[in-house]
């Protein structure tokens, strides 16, 4: 698999007036031809500003202050106006977390298709437009006669697939979705995602996908990166995350979710509150949450390091293979303590 | 003192009910087509019976749209209901009208809302938004007592170091600090009746988990009664010891909780359980619908089964009339077709 997008050291800054914070910090990634990449983290963590940045989309008071993203070759960083014209929706196209607010609501739908076809210069005539409309929404499974109607005359579900067919009508070669399915219910979520993935095997883009639920991620992706406060501390195949977790900031967030099935434990998420960034210590960001944290991680910042037949995780000390845990729930009781500790001291 | 009179451990007893509804059913009037056309209504809740006890937490589960939020708000009195009613500790909540009466009731039932970043006022410190309550329902003058309220009830929804907390604006504190604030507030009103709408659904994963820990101790160790208002069924089985699942208003599937996830017979019901995440299947599997239609406007005049245009094991029967209510285990009722 050749890689169809590649980042290199990203830095994002925004800056306030107490100065620059670097939302996101030596980020280095690739997506694949074909691939499905997630990345997950809590909110505030620069999930969403990574996507952000691959489209170049940041206006002040965001800056791209360091890195390179190559996208087959050439540094999207470097282009210049009409190229990045270009590039966005054709080469990559994006998907909103709020399909409500990214229609234009008096516009009809057939309207804002032919808007798309015609800046990219695609059609000559508003009935090839309406031709090639139709088609894109029966790809997504909805009838061709609301066509014409307004975004207000769809059910939320239906908005984000008629956004999905869209971000796939000039064909683009990576797809980027910022937590496509929040606002949407279980049932729907999984209906839209299933639909995803059959266009992909049909048109073999390949997709970022952004969401801060992990389960959901597990099915969904190839490959998994969890990021922490503005970091990327670990990336894993998607089925060994949750199995093999690397990184503790991993292992508490598979922990954080309840389970439909099996026995009924006591979860103990993650305490504490995630990092400040204009007020980032030395050493490890997640050392100050971390169970396992010694006065090294306080000290040195692990740096993004792949391990033997395993991810890369950025740690000092990743967890071992859960078949040398004596038992899996030592780990968790060790999370358990530690938690009860802190409320002891605070 | 009220506080005095209202001695938690005497007040709720285990499995004491707390609200109960009865046929609870309410119509909503739609737009008129003309303004001497004929007013059409749509049904959002049919014919709902549902106990909350106290020490327990009644999940009410479906998608968007099914009459989850609506349910509490009739009983908050927001809404009024068509027909059927609901009842507070025995007593009709249509005939509290007086303003004593609706003080104490509002007092005793309270709501906490999905939203944490609208339901605090940006404008007032934490203190405020828990001082207030206090000095209403509880007359509470003495400054020194007040400080000692407060810190009791930060610590007991876990806000440490409380004296920093009370002096900050709801925009210095992250969204499950916000809610547990909120949960807090519900206990310095002293609430014994909390319905928490979709209270973790805007909160990241790795902080959902301690608010909902948080409820499970409110719940547990004060006897507080909870409606948990979800469509993510897997934390309900967490929290919940009685589950009801909704579709378009109707009751389709109740009963404990561990009964319902694991034994599910109703097809909607079972839909809804393969839809929900889980790392152990894959993406692919298909789920148990029939074709993806959109959830039905129910109405008074509407006849049949509300899933039937979706269900995959649809009868006959099922576009004629509406089920009758069928106990198929202990503790595990339903209302479909299949079980009659």
């Amino acid at each position: 698999m050749s890689a169809l997008i590649e980042v290199k050291d990203l830095c994002v800054d925004y800056i306030t007036l107490n100065g620059r914070v670097r939302a996101v910090n030596n980020v280095s990634f690739t997506i694949g031809e074909g691939e499905i990449l997630g990345l997950a983290g809590e909110s505030g963590c620069g999930k969403s500003t990574i996507a952000y940045a691959l489209m170049r989309l940041h206006r002040p008071p965001a800056l791209i202050s360091g890195g390179q993203i190559l996208f087959e070759g050439k540094n999207v960083l470097d282009f210049d106006d009409e190229t990045l014209r270009q590039f966005r929706w054709k080469d990559t196209s994006m998907v909103f977390q709020s399909a409500m607010s990214c229609l234009n609501p008096v516009k009809t739908i057939e309207y804002q298709f032919y808007d798309i076809f015609k800046a990219h210069n695609m059609i000559t005539n508003r009935q090839e437009s309406i031709e090639r409309a139709k088609e894109l929404l029966r790809i997504v499974d909805i009838p061709e006669g609301r066509l014409f109607d307004y975004p207000h005359q769809f059910s939320g579900g239906m908005r984000q697939r008629v956004v999905i067919a869209m971000a796939l009508a000039l064909k683009p070669k990576l797809l980027i979705m910022d937590e496509p399915t929040t606002a949407l219910d279980v049932v729907i979520q999984r209906e839209i995602l299933q639909k995803v993935y059959e266009l992909k095997q049909q048109f073999n883009f390949s997709v970022l996908f952004i969401t801060h639920d992990l389960s959901l991620m597990v099915e969904f992706c190839d490959r998994i990166g969890i990021m922490y406060s503005g970091q990327l501390v670990e990336v894993s195949d998607s089925k060994a995350i949750l199995q093999q977790p690397l990184h503790p900031y991993t292992f508490g967030l598979g922990n954080a979710f309840p389970t439909l099935t099996g026995e009924l434990k006591v979860m103990v998420g993650i305490p504490g509150t995630p990092l400040d960034l204009s007020n980032v210590p030395s050493g490890c960001r997640f050392a100050g949450r971390c169970f396992k944290a010694s006065d090294q991680c306080h000290r040195v910042e692990p740096a993004l390091i792949p391990q033997a037949e395993r991810g890369q995780v950025a740690c000092h000390q990743p967890l071992p293979l859960p078949a040398l845990f004596a038992e899996s729930d030592t780990l968790l009781n060790d999370c358990n303590d530690r938690l009860q500790e802190s409320r002891d001291v605070g | 003192m009220l506080a005095e009179v209202r001695n938690e451990s005497q007040w709720v007893p285990d499995r004491q009910v707390t609200l109960e509804a009865k046929d609870l059913t309410i119509d909503f009037a739609k737009a008129k087509s003309s303004i001497f056309g004929p007013r059409s209504y749509l049904r959002a809740l049919n014919s709902l019976n549902f106990k909350m006890y106290g020490h327990h937490c009644l999940a009410v589960v479906g998608e968007s749209g099914c009459g989850k939020s609506t349910s509490a708000r009739i009983a908050t009195k927001i809404h009024k209901a068509t027909s059927g009613s609901i009842s507070y500790k025995g007593r009709n909540i249509d005939d509290i009208v007086s303003s004593q009466e609706l003080r104490d009731y509002r007092r005793d039932v309270q709501m906490v809302f999905q939203d944490p970043f609208g339901s605090l006022n940006p404008l007032h410190t934490i203190r405020y938004h828990l001082e207030r309550p206090l000095k209403i329902y509880f007359n509470i003058t003495n400054r020194s007592e007040m400080e000692d309220r407060l810190e009791a009830i930060l610590t007991q929804v876990g806000l440490t170091p409380a004296k920093d907390v009370l002096e900050k604006f709801p925009h210095q504190l992250s969204g499950g600090q916000r809610q547990r604030v909120f949960l807090g507030k519900t206990l310095a009103i002293g609430a014994h009746v909390i319905l928490a709408d979709e209270p973790t659904s805007m909160l990241d994963v790795s902080i959902r988990i301690g608010v909902l820990n948080l409820m499970n101790q409110m719940k547990q160790d004060m006897g507080k009664s909870f409606m948990y208002i979800t469509h993510d069924i897997a934390t309900a089985r967490y929290i919940a010891e009685d589950t009801m699942v909704l579709y378009c208003g109707h009751m389709v599937e109740w009963g404990n909780t561990e009964e319902i996830t694991q034994n599910p017979q109703h097809p909607y019901t079972q839909l809804l359980l393969a839809a929900v995440p889980d790392p152990s299947r894959s993406i692919h599997d298909k789920l148990p619908t029939h074709r993806s239609l959109e959830t039905p406007m129910w109405s008074p005049e509407s006849k049949g089964c509300p899933y039937a245009a979706r269900c995959p094991q649809a009868q006959a029967a099922c576009t004629e009339f509406l089920p009758e209510t069928k106990e198929i285990a202990p503790e595990h009722f339903i209302r479909c077709h299949l079980f009659v």
